[in-house]
């Protein structure tokens, strides 16, 4: 099929999605296969661009977070049932190399993992899905009891890097290979070198045989000794009152008068937003700290810029955020230096 | 000349194996210890039940591994005579000797072994027994290039590695052994998957206080219905929450699910059930359960609810025009007194409505600005409104988490029951 149809296929499914039709959704999927193409062919060309656009369609505020939310769900229960149809019809053989695929714990963005799970069955692994927001205690649990010979690790949201390199030792401590792969990884894959993964997978194509190259037991994974290493942590497990501090700072900075209940008072304005946004805004922080790249706090704050705007925030709230979270961060030296002070407008 | 087993000291052969909880994991990293620093080949070999297990590694890293049946072994072989008598057994490979050598099979029994082993020659084969709690389950065997015999402090430095593997690898033997007694028990006393019921779109989610056991004292299950062959096509749901936490509370659990199952066989009644579950568990003097039971049935006008609670908190409905309605429904706790009696509520569900039904973990949630509270998961199904039962449940889950983060939590159960899309 050409570009141009699958294009059209996409603005067909976003509209089921839009509408929260599961069954049209299904559907639509339906007659896809019946034209001949395979699941591979509809993540690649349907699901996966579709998601794309949800998440730009939020950031608009042209959808609704429960348009988001329910979309998302669509997406994933078409792909489960996808899944578990091919399950039924070609069984893994019973040597196939087996693998872990599973989220950083506290991550909910559980699609990009299962279209991988998709991608490595196909490509003859015996797969075990962990799903979203998989317990670090649960992960290691299963490679005790099955003895996997890789452990895949999505994270999608950078502000997760310190949880994702908590999961990478605890994986490695049982001499276990992990890959690491999502959106909160740089394509170069400097993140993942430095928070001790085996291998960084670039995306789902191409995993398969980079499974096939990995050593079959690896040592523990070596200390973070960068500056910063120790900051990581200090942020990430107060990023819950530092994003108060901030949002704050943020609002007397801008003048808005800051009532006791913010979700409340401002309860589908901007405000709401930042109050949702901002322990990810600090944990992304964390997350260019843990990883040893200043890059994210770069890209999360012009991220969160946009949303902001979109959902009429004043115009300078982007360098007012960046004054705030430094002040706020005060006293954590490598922490500061990731938000150089505003240049004069 | 072969000098690198003779010129070895046991501190040279570093292993850790403390976090290699799996025991395939484990063999892999003793043989990645040995084969390449200390030995041009290795194989262990561990008695499983009736079969013997071999995982051999050679100089270029490549794993294979076989099984064959323990009686397929000669007690006279070079290993079978370690694995029967605990003794060290040393066999010479000359040169020239191919893979259908029976001095080395004596030693290495799997045929696709030998043949990867012919390009070493003449060969030094030492089988080692690993031996713990009494008894000796395993051998490690390696071979040097060399044919001039293994000297005596190269035999004494593999014999005390064997020593120290051995007991490191029962240890995690013995674990898997009851990993194995435990992951049994643990399917039967998880959650049950949810059944399809025509007419009805059910999601679930559930998170235990104590993820290191995995299990806990919250509940929720599903039965009946049309296949069931329950004649009228009733079904039972129900959701609880045992006193207690972890893998003691799991246990009565399973108890209370199934007492409930068989009272909803009598009668679906929800209040016949509620105190049918009540006679058993006060019977059980220290056993206190709250739940909440529905009988439904679906038609062409949506889901048919009728519903009994026992100390339990109440269901919220998401309606079609988004708005969020708590059913008063309420009873004594389970197992407390004799005589209690359940009333029954009927909610009626039009198609792409939904009840969800929960424990009191949801709005007992710690969090950075105190519970997450009744107010909070109504603000939540507010702002999703009227969507897919998934998602629905999934937008809980998800502010539940991250209201959360990594605070201690008690026990979370969520089931939602929503009237399936007119078809």
């Amino acid at each position: 099929m050409s570009e141009d149809l699958w294009h059209a296929h996409v603005e067909d499914y976003l509209a089921a999605l839009r509408r929260g039709d599961r069954f049209g959704a299904m559907a639509h999927v339906r007659e896809l296969q019946n034209r001949g193409n395979d699941v591979l062919d509809i993540i690649h060309h349907l699901l996966a661009p579709a998601q794309l656009r949800v998440g730009e369609l939020w950031v608009a505020d042209a959808w609704s977070v429960a348009q988001e939310h329910a979309a998302t769900a669509i997406s994933e229960a078409v792909l489960t049932m996808l899944a578990v149809e091919r399950e039924r019809e070609t069984r893994p053989s019973k040597d196939a190399p087996s693998v872990v695929v599973s989220c950083v714990e506290q991550e909910w963005h559980a699609l990009p993992a299962l279209m991988l799970t998709e991608h490595l069955r196909t490509d003859g692994f015996a797969v075990s899905y962990l799903g979203a927001n998989a317990s670090a205690q649960g992960l290691v649990r299963h490679i005790h009891d099955t003895g996997p010979s890789a452990v895949l690790l999505s994270c999608s949201l950078a502000g997760f890097l310190p949880l994702a390199r908590r999961q990478i030792e605890a994986v490695r401590e049982s001499g276990t290979p992990v890959v690491v792969g999502g959106s909160a990884f740089d394509p170069e894959g400097h993140r993942a070198r430095v928070l001790g993964a085996t291998a960084f997978a670039r995306s789902a194509d191409g995993v398969g045989d980079l499974l096939r190259t990995l050593p079959s037991a690896v040592p523990p994974a070596a200390p973070l000794t960068h500056p910063g290493a120790e900051e990581a942590y200090v942020v990430f497990s107060d990023r819950e009152s530092l994003a108060d501090d901030v949002e704050r700072l943020t609002l007397q900075a801008l003048a808005i008068q800051t009532p006791d209940t913010p979700r409340v008072t401002h309860a589908h304005g901007w405000v709401r937003v930042l109050d949702d946004q901002l322990p990810h805004l600090v944990g992304s922080v964390a997350g260019a700290l843990v990883s040893d790249d200043p890059t994210i706090v770069t890209d999360a704050v012009s991220w969160a810029e946009v949303v902001l705007r979109h959902r009429g925030a004043p115009a300078n709230t982007g360098p007012t955020l960046r004054t705030s979270m430094r002040e706020a961060l005060q006293g954590l030296p490598v922490a500061t230096r990731l938000l150089p002070a505003a240049e004069p407008v | 000349m072969n000098d690198r087993t003779g010129c070895l000291t046991p501190g040279e052969l570093h292993l850790d194996l403390s976090g290699a909880l799996h025991i395939e994991r484990a063999v892999d990293l003793v043989l990645e210890a040995l084969v390449g620093p200390v030995v041009d080949w290795g194989q262990l070999t561990l008695v499983d039940r009736h079969q013997l297990v071999f995982s051999s590694r050679d100089l270029l890293g490549h794993f294979t591994s076989a099984r064959l049946p323990a009686a397929a072994l000669p007690r006279s072989s070079s290993l079978g005579r370690t694995l029967s008598t605990g003794v060290t057994e040393l066999v010479l490979v000359p040169d020239g000797d191919d893979s259908d050598s029976e001095t080395l099979a004596s030693a290495v029994p799997v045929e696709e072994f030998r043949s990867s082993l012919t390009s070493i020659r003449p060969m030094d084969v030492v089988t080692i027994a690993l031996s713990a709690r009494g008894a000796t389950y395993g051998a490690l065997t390696v071979a040097v290039r060399g044919g001039d015999g293994f000297d005596p402090e190269g035999i004494a430095a593999l014999e005390e590695f064997s020593l120290r593997v051995a007991g490191a690898l029962d240890t995690t033997r013995a674990l898997a052994e009851s990993r194995h007694v435990a992951a049994v028990l643990s399917r039967e006393l998880s959650p049950p998957a949810l059944p399809s019921l025509p007419g009805v779109e059910l999601a679930s989610y559930y998170s235990v206080a104590f993820e290191a056991e995995a299990l806990g004292g919250d509940f929720y299950d599903v039965h009946g219905g049309p296949a069931d062959q329950e004649p009228d096509g009733h079904w039972t749901a129900v959701v609880g929450d045992v006193c207690g936490k972890g893998v003691e509370a799991a246990v009565l659990t399973g108890k209370v699910r199934q007492t409930i199952r068989t009272a909803a066989l009598i009668d679906r009644h929800p209040g016949q059930v509620l105190g049918l579950a009540n006679r058993v568990l006060v019977a059980d003097e220290e056993t206190f359960v709250t739940a909440i039971c529905a009988r439904g049935h679906s038609d062409e006008t949506g889901v048919h609810l009728e519903i009994a609670a026992a100390g339990h908190p109440e269901p919220l409905v998401v309606r079609l025009d988004g708005s969020v309605e708590q059913v008063a429904v309420a009873g004594t706790v389970l197992g407390l007194l004799p005589d209690a009696v359940y009333a029954a509520v009927r909610i009626d569900l039009a198609p792409g409505e939904t009840c969800l039904f929960f424990t009191d973990g949801v709005a007992e949630a710690p969090g950075h600005r105190g519970r997450f509270g009744d107010d909070r998961m109504r603000e939540v199904l507010l702002d999703t409104g009227p969507c897919d039962v998934r998602a629905q449940v999934e937008s809980v889950a998800m502010a539940l988490s991250a209201h959360l983060g990594d605070r201690p939590h008690d026990d979370i159960a969520i089931l939602a029951v929503q009237a399936g899309p007119l078809q």
